[in-house]
C-alpha cells in the first residue's frame, strides 16, 4: 500500500470517527432530553408528588441546570422535609450558584435526615470547606458593593482587628502577624460588651482588597476595612522587633470606621520571651482606650487563660499562614507541630481538625457525592431520576428479585454476573435440569462411561 | 495451558458485542464465563470443561412494560485421563420473558416461553457432557442444553412495611414434552411435571448497606420419561445477603441453601439432598482499579451423609480502559465429592474465569 493511499485512509478513518463521535453525542443528548421530557410530562400531571418534583429537580441538576433545578428541589424539600437526596441536591444546587446561606441550610438538613453515612462525612467536611469559600465570597460581594456602603453607619461596639504587620528584624516572627491577631481576637472576645468579628472573617477582606500588597495601611484605608466588613471600629495592629533585642513591642491604632479617624493608640512593650504578657498588657491597654470594662467573672477569665509555648504559637501562626494561602496539607502539618510542641494548646487540635475537614472538603465535588452514593438507596432514586424514572427504586429492586425468581431466565443470570457492584457468578441454581436430575447424569461422582437408560416400554 | 487459553481468548472476543450497550433504550449484555473442573485423580480423573456465552437483549418499552429475549451458546467437554469422552455444544433454549407493571408499578405480571431452540435427541457421545453440567453442587453457568417448549405465568407484589420492603409472588411453569436423549435408535421422551414456584423477600437499608432475606419453595407434579411416572421431591431455596461499605472497603456477604426433598430416579429413587453456600466478598480501591477477592464455601449432603465440599477462592477487578469499564475474574475451587453409597471421596478441583466489558 502507498503512503498516499495510507494516509487518504487515516483521513478517511479519523473523519469517520468524528462523524460518529457527533453522532453518539448526540444520541445521548437526545436521551437526556428524552428523560427530561418524561419527568416533566409526569410532573405536569400530577404537580404534588414529590417523586416526581425530585427526579425533575436531581435530572435538572445533571443536566447542570442549577439554577433551574432549585425551585423545584425547594418544592420538594418543603412537601418532604426528611428526603434526604433532596437536600443533598438542593444544597448542591444552591453551592453552584454561589448561594451559601441556602447551601449550608440544606447541607445541615441532609445531616440530619440523610442516609449514606459515606456522603453525610463527605458533606461535613463539604460545610467546612464552604465557610471558608463563603468567606471569600461575602468579601467579594462586600468590596462589589462597596458604593452602597458609603454613608452607612455601623455601631461602634462591633470591632474588627486587621492583620498585624511585623516590623521583625528576626523573620522568624513573621507568622506572629496572623498568630497575633487571633490572639487579640480572642482575648478581645471575652467581653460582652464589644462583639468582636472572627479573624477569618477579617482576613477574607484583606486579601479581597490585597492588603497584604499595602506598605502602610492607613487610617483611610483600614476605615474601607472596616466599613467592608460591618466594623464600627477595626483595631490595626504593629509588631515591632529590632535585630539582635529581646524587646517586642505592640502598637495599634483603633480607627472609628465612621468618620476615619485614629480614636485612640493602645500600644505595650516587652520582650519575645514574654510575649503572652505582652499581648495580654496590648489587650488590656485595648479594653481601656475603648472604654470597656470587664466584669469580676471576664476578668477572672482573662487573667487565667492558659498560654501555649512560644514555639507551638508559632508553629500554630504559621498553620494560620498556611490557611489563609489555602495551603491546606501545610497547615495541618503546622496545626499538629503546634499540638505536639505543647499538647495542652487546644485551639491547634481544633484548627488542626478543622484544617483536615477543610481540605477533605475541598476535594468534594460533585462526581465524589455520587460515587459516594453508589449501591445506596439514595444513590438508586439519583439513577433512576436520570433515567427518566420516579420510581420508588429500592422497592422495584425488591420487586425485581421476586420477579427474577418465579419467572427466572438467562436474563437474570447475566444481569446479576455482569452487576457492576461485583456481581457473583456462582449464584444460587434457580431452575432444574429435569432430564439430567432424573437420568442421574448430574451426578458429578459419576464415573465415565456410557450412559445406560433403561426405559420399559409398554 | 493451550486448553485454557484458547476458551479465554474466546471469552474476550466474546464480549465483543457488549459494546452495543446502551444503544437507545435497548440494553444487550452478555457475560462470557469459563469453567473447568477435575473430578477424581489419577487415570480414573474426569475433567469437565464448559464455555459458555450468554446473550441478553433487554427491551424497556415504556416505564410499565419491558420484554427480554435471551440466550446461550455453550460448549461443554468431558474428558477421561485427558482423552474427550463427551462433547456437547450449540445453543441452548431461547427465554422470552414480557413484565407488566400494574399499579403504580408496586405489582409485577411477568409471562414468559422456554423455546426449545436447544439440543435434543441427545446421541449416546454427547450424554455425559449434556448431563454433567445439570449439577446442583458444581453449578455451571448454564446447566441445561435443552428443556422443551414451556410457558410460565406469574405474578409478583412489593410493598414497604415500616423500613423493610417485602415482596412475594408465585409462578405456574407447564412444559410440554420433548426428545431428551437418543439411546441406540431409541429416543427418550421426557415430559417434566409442571411446577408451581412461590416467592418471598425482604430486605432494608442498614447505614449505608443492605440486606435482604429470601424463601423460594417449588413443587412438581411428576415427571414422565416415556410412559413410566417419576415424583420429584419439592426444592426448597434460602437465601440471605448483606453488604456493607465501610473504611475497610466494602463486605458482601451472601448464603443460600438448596433443600430438595426425595423423590425419584430411573431405576432408583434419589435421596433429599441440601447444599449449602456462603459467600463472603471485600471489595476496595487500589489505585484506579477495584479489586475484589471473595472466599466462599459450599456443603453437600445426601440422605443425612456428606456428598461433598468444595471451598474457592477468587478475585474479580474493575478498571477503565479507552472509555471502556472491564471486569475480569477468576476464581479457583478445591474440595471433594463421594459417590452416592460411598465413604470414600473423590478429589475436585476447579477453575472458573469470565470476562466483562461494558460502556461505563
Amino acid at each position: 500500500m502507498g503512503r498516499t493511499t495510507r494516509t487518504r485512509l487515516a483521513v478517511a478513518l479519523a473523519a469517520l470517527l468524528v462523524a460518529q463521535a457527533g453522532a453518539w453525542a448526540q444520541e445521548i443528548t437526545t436521551t437526556q432530553d428524552r428523560a427530561l421530557t418524561q419527568l416533566q410530562t409526569k410532573l405536569a400531571a400530577n404537580p404534588t408528588s414529590v417523586k416526581a418534583l425530585r427526579a425533575v429537580g436531581l435530572k435538572l441538576y445533571e443536566l447542570g441546570r442549577f439554577q433551574d433545578s432549585r425551585p423545584v428541589l425547594e418544592q420538594a424539600q418543603r412537601l418532604a422535609p426528611k428526603d434526604g437526596i433532596v437536600a443533598l441536591y438542593s444544597g448542591m444546587a444552591a453551592e453552584q450558584v454561589k448561594d451559601f446561606p441556602a447551601a449550608k441550610a440544606a447541607y445541615t438538613k441532609y445531616l440530619e435526615v440523610g442516609k449514606t453515612k459515606k456522603v453525610r462525612n463527605q458533606i461535613s467536611a463539604r460545610l467546612v470547606a464552604m465557610a471558608k469559600e463563603e468567606l471569600k465570597e461575602q468579601a467579594r460581594q462586600a468590596v462589589a458593593n462597596e458604593q452602597a456602603l458609603r454613608g452607612a453607619q455601623v455601631p461602634g461596639t462591633t470591632v474588627a482587628v486587621l492583620p498585624f504587620r511585623c516590623s521583625c528584624a528576626d523573620t522568624a516572627l513573621l507568622p506572629l502577624e496572623r498568630g497575633m491577631a487571633d490572639l487579640v481576637v480572642s482575648d478581645l472576645s471575652r467581653s460582652s460588651a464589644i462583639r468582636v468579628l472572627e479573624r477569618d472573617r477579617m482576613q477574607a477582606i484583606a486579601d479581597e482588597i490585597r492588603l497584604a500588597q499595602t506598605a502602610q495601611v492607613d487610617a483611610g484605608t483600614a476605615a474601607r476595612a472596616g466599613k467592608l466588613i460591618a466594623a464600627g471600629r477595626i483595631l490595626n495592629g504593629q509588631i515591632l522587633q529590632s535585630a539582635g533585642q529581646q524587646r517586642m513591642d505592640l502598637a495599634g491604632a483603633v480607627v472609628n470606621t465612621n468618620s476615619s479617624n485614629v480614636e485612640s493608640n493602645p500600644a505595650a512593650q516587652g520582650t519575645i520571651d514574654a510575649l503572652f504578657d505582652l499581648e495580654k498588657a496590648f489587650v488590656l491597654n485595648v479594653f481601656q482606650q475603648l472604654g470597656v470594662v470587664l466584669t469580676v467573672a471576664e476578668r477572672q477569665q482573662f487573667e487565667t487563660r492558659r498560654v501555649p509555648s512560644l514555639q507551638a504559637f508559632l508553629a500554630y501562626s504559621r498553620g494560620l499562614m498556611a490557611e489563609d494561602a489555602g495551603r491546606l496539607d501545610d497547615a495541618v502539618r503546622f496545626f499538629e507541630s503546634a499540638r505536639s510542641l505543647d499538647p495542652g494548646f487546644s485551639q491547634a487540635l481544633v484548627r488542626a481538625q478543622s484544617a483536615a475537614a477543610a481540605r477533605t472538603g475541598a476535594a468534594v465535588t460533585s462526581a465524589t457525592v455520587t460515587q459516594g452514593l453508589r449501591n445506596s438507596a439514595e444513590g438508586q432514586v439519583v439513577a433512576a431520576a436520570n433515567r427518566g424514572s420516579t420510581n420508588d427504586v429500592t422497592l422495584n429492586l425488591t420487586l425485581n428479585n421476586v420477579v427474577g425468581d418465579v419467572n427466572p431466565t438467562t436474563t437474570n443470570t447475566v444481569q446479576n454476573n455482569t452487576n457492576q457492584s461485583g456481581g457473583n457468578n456462582n449464584t444460587a441454581p434457580t431452575n432444574r435440569d429435569a432430564a439430567s436430575e432424573k437420568t442421574s447424569t448430574d451426578q458429578p461422582a459419576q464415573r465415565v462411561g456410557q450412559l445406560t437408560i433403561v426405559i420399559k416400554k409398554p | 495451558m493451550k486448553q485454557i487459553l484458547a476458551p479465554l481468548a474466546l471469552i474476550a472476543a466474546a464480549a465483543g458485542p457488549l459494546a452495543a450497550q446502551g444503544l437507545g433504550e435497548t440494553s444487550v449484555i452478555t457475560g462470557p464465563q469459563y469453567v473447568n473442573y477435575k473430578i477424581g485423580t489419577g487415570t480414573g480423573q474426569k475433567t469437565v470443561t464448559q464455555l459458555s456465552v450468554p446473550i441478553a437483549f433487554i427491551f424497556p418499552l415504556t416505564e410499565r412494560f419491558s420484554f427480554d429475549i435471551s440466550t446461550s451458546y455453550a460448549d461443554t467437554r468431558v474428558s477421561s485421563a485427558g482423552v474427550e469422552s463427551s462433547k456437547i455444544s450449540g445453543l441452548t433454549d431461547t427465554q422470552l420473558r414480557a413484565n407488566l407493571g400494574l399499579f403504580d408499578n408496586t405489582a409485577v405480571f411477568t409471562l414468559g416461553a422456554n423455546i426449545a431452540t436447544g439440543m435434543y435427541k441427545v446421541p449416546d457421545a454427547q450424554q455425559e457432557a449434556a448431563g454433567q453440567i445439570g449439577s446442583d453442587f458444581l453449578l455451571y453457568p448454564v446447566s441445561s442444553m435443552g428443556s422443551g417448549n414451556a410457558l410460565t405465568g406469574g405474578v409478583a407484589v412489593a410493598r414497604t412495611l415500616g423500613e423493610w420492603n417485602l415482596g412475594f409472588g408465585g409462578s405456574f411453569r407447564y412444559s410440554s414434552p420433548f426428545d431428551a436423549y437418543q439411546v441406540q435408535n431409541d429416543v427418550l421422551r421426557f415430559e417434566p411435571g409442571s411446577e408451581s414456584r412461590f416467592r418471598m423477600g425482604l430486605d432494608r437499608s442498614i447505614g449505608d448497606g443492605r440486606i435482604s432475606l429470601g424463601g423460594t419453595y417449588s413443587m412438581f407434579t411428576d415427571d414422565k420419561a416415556d410412559s413410566t411416572t417419576f415424583a420429584t421431591g419439592a426444592r426448597t431455596m434460602g437465601q440471605a445477603a448483606i453488604y456493607m461499605p465501610t473504611s475497610m472497603g466494602e463486605w458482601t456477604l451472601t448464603a443460600w441453601d438448596l433443600y430438595r426433598a426425595e423423590g425419584q430416579v430411573i431405576g432408583s429413587t434419589s435421596p433429599w439432598e441440601n447444599i449449602s453456600n456462603v459467600n463472603l466478598a471485600v471489595g476496595f480501591s487500589v489505585g484506579s482499579v477495584y479489586v475484589q477477592p471473595s472466599a466462599e464455601g459450599r456443603f453437600w449432603m445426601r440422605d443425612g451423609e456428606k456428598a461433598g465440599m468444595v471451598g474457592s477462592g477468587g478475585m474479580r477487578l474493575r478498571f477503565d480502559v479507552a472509555g471502556l469499564s472491564v471486569n475480569p475474574s477468576v476464581t479457583y475451587s478445591q474440595g471433594n465429592v463421594y459417590p452416592a453409597g460411598s465413604v470414600t471421596s473423590i478429589d475436585v478441583s476447579g477453575l472458573r474465569a469470565s470476562l466483562l466489558i461494558r460502556l461505563r
